[in-house]
């Protein structure tokens, strides 16, 4: 065994676990003959109900990432956890056009009736920031993102943002740490796990997410920067930042060299406010209790959203097996946020909820096609005339459209 | 024969294994199929350059849906017959208790991985390729699966 990450048959765990694989993969079946899948894509196509009709949305991509984040409540509220997704080019052209599938949350309980129904067509965290990823020794990973202050000034977040989201939404505290004090930087979200800490000789917040993962803000030039550092403890991440040598031409960083061993993986310039459309729909169940939000990223998007890593929450596995990243510091700890991105249609859905009600609601979000969340809205009409809906950009989706 | 059931057959044997270690022997041939088909039917599969891989990270991809699916299906069912709940991942016998009960604490895309270093003896380059992520996601992955696998099988 060439490779020392492959199962090695010296070890007693990994014989254990190649012993298991063998079991269970004893006891696979014929496979399906192609006539089979042909006679199983028929019946898919002829649902019977509108549950099984709904459960179920093409598959498309490969990119097998995930996650994301609600950094800076203007930044970012998301971001893909599989950095591998960037630059894939083997799965099928996202869609640029309406959003293409959606996530809706079924089985809810009675008191939480769907409030309203908005949709967004280009609206987001636009402009977008300048983002690197490096790799280095032992699975170290560093994400850099830099962007204009403007970024704490109140751009709406991803997915229609301040202007659509409810008044009874409470957003994200977005004022200065006083301890901070960081005059140049207009805001950083007030988080509970956010310490202060000095880098590059300057005031910065530390965000620890866990024992080997962190985030460090600072302020730089007028720009604002943050750096998600992966694989190692909260000191050595302030060490690695302390490390980094801004360009002169304001890009960026580099590893500088006490950071040698950190390779440039992958890169996504700045883009203007301009550069794409991100149509976005969002439902919001009892007034604001429950927000889904689904936003249909463009080609080149997710690449970039993939490399924006959360910088804050920390990643949990769903019942299911998905990879979300959940935020359980908005509004002073009382809401909760996921985030991820659909791996096969690139669509970014964050959910938030209050603090101990979000991951209920979670594993009951369904992925339904045009024609799921059409039946969807139909089967769950809002109020007519609901208070939390009617800012400039937002329009009611009508439900009826394609209903059968 | 069309060019998917080319790409399908000479894969067939690999993905059904592969998909009898994400979700059991019962279940494997229907996700194969729903994955295949799905994949198949997009407009850009026969852009796809590398239709393998494709169809596999296909198939990981589609055992969440079929996870999810399958658990709201039996709360229904349990719910409407009034049954005692029982073990999710498939109808369990004392004799692969320990198969079974040690795959369920792996996520899809874990167990993915196990199955091509483990069964294939895949290089870690190669399943990132196959899973399309990044070779640092594959080594995560696998290293979580480990230290869950350990638990369950020290336990």
């Amino acid at each position: 065994m060439p490779d020392s990450n492959r199962g090695d048959h010296g070890d007693r765990l990994d014989r254990q676990i190649r012993a298991l694989v063998s079991r269970a993969v004893a006891e696979a079946r014929e496979a399906p003959t192609p006539a089979e899948i042909d006679a199983a894509g028929d019946r898919r196509s002829h649902p019977t109900s509108s549950s099984e009709g709904s459960s179920h949305g093409p598959t498309t991509r490969v990119l097998l990432a995930v996650a994301a984040s609600a950094a800076v409540v203007v930044l970012v509220l998301a971001a893909a956890l599989a950095v591998g997704g960037l630059g894939g080019d083997s799965g099928p052209p996202r869609p640029e056009g309406p959003l293409a599938f959606r996530y809706v949350p079924v089985d809810l309980p009675p008191d939480l009736p769907l409030t309203s129904v908005e949709s967004s067509p280009a609206v987001g965290l636009d402009p977008l920031p300048h983002v690197e990823v490096y790799e280095g020794r032992d699975d170290v990973k560093v994400r850099i993102t830099v962007g204009p202050v403007e970024w704490a000034a109140g751009i709406p977040a991803a997915g229609g943002g301040a202007t659509t989201v409810p008044a009874t939404v409470v957003p994200e505290t977005t004022t200065t740490i006083p301890p901070l004090g960081l005059p140049s930087v207009p805001g950083i979200p007030m988080r509970p796990r956010l310490t202060d800490a000095v880098v590059r000789g300057g005031p910065a917040g530390l965000d620890t997410h866990d024992a080997t993962s962190s985030t460090v803000w600072f302020a730089d030039a007028g720009r604002l920067v943050a750096v998600d550092v992966f694989g190692l403890d909260a000191p050595s991440a302030l060490d690695l930042v302390d490390g980094l040598v801004p360009r002169p031409d304001g890009t960026g960083f580099d590893p500088g060299p006490d950071n040698q061993d950190l390779s440039l993986v992958a890169e996504a310039p700045a883009r203007p406010a301009s550069a794409a459309a991100r149509p976005t729909a969002r439902l919001v169940f009892g007034g604001g209790a429950l927000v889904v939000t689904n936003v249909q990223l463009t080609a080149g998007h997710d690449d970039l959203l993939a490399a924006k890593v959360g910088s804050f929450g920390s990643l949990e596995d769903l019942a299911d097996g998905r990879e979300v990243l959940i935020d359980d510091g908005l509004d002073g700890g009382a809401t909760s946020q996921a985030s991820f991105v659909d791996p096969e249609d690139g669509v970014l859905v964050t959910v938030q909820a209050p603090t101990g009600s979000l991951r209920r609601y979670l594993d009951h979000l369904e992925r339904v096609d045009e024609q799921g969340w059409n039946r969807f809205v139909a089967a769950h009409p809002p109020p007519p005339t609901s208070p939390t809906t009617s800012p400039p950009t937002t329009s009611t989706i009508a439900p009826t459209t394609t209903v059968p | 024969m069309e060019d998917w059931e080319t790409v399908y057959v000479a894969h067939s044997q690999r993905l059904v294994r592969l998909a009898t270690v994400l979700v059991g022997p019962d279940d494997a041939p229907d996700l194969v199929s729903d994955a295949v088909h799905r994949a198949v039917n997009r407009p850009g599969w026969t852009g796809v350059r590398d239709q393998g891989a494709y169809l596999v990270t296909a198939l990981v991809n589609e055992t969440r849906q079929f996870r999810r699916a399958r658990a709201r299906r039996s709360a229904r069912e349990q719910r409407a017959a009034r049954l005692v709940p029982h073990a999710g991942f498939y109808e369990l016998t004392p004799a692969d208790l320990d198969v079974r009960g040690a795959l369920e604490a792996l996520s899809p895309q874990q167990r993915a991985v196990v199955f091509l270093v483990y069964w294939e003896d895949q290089q870690i380059g190669r399943v990132a390729q196959l899973l399309d992520v990044s070779e640092g996601t594959v080594r995560r992955q696998l290293a979580r699966a480990k230290t869950k696998l350990k638990r369950v099988l020290d336990a």
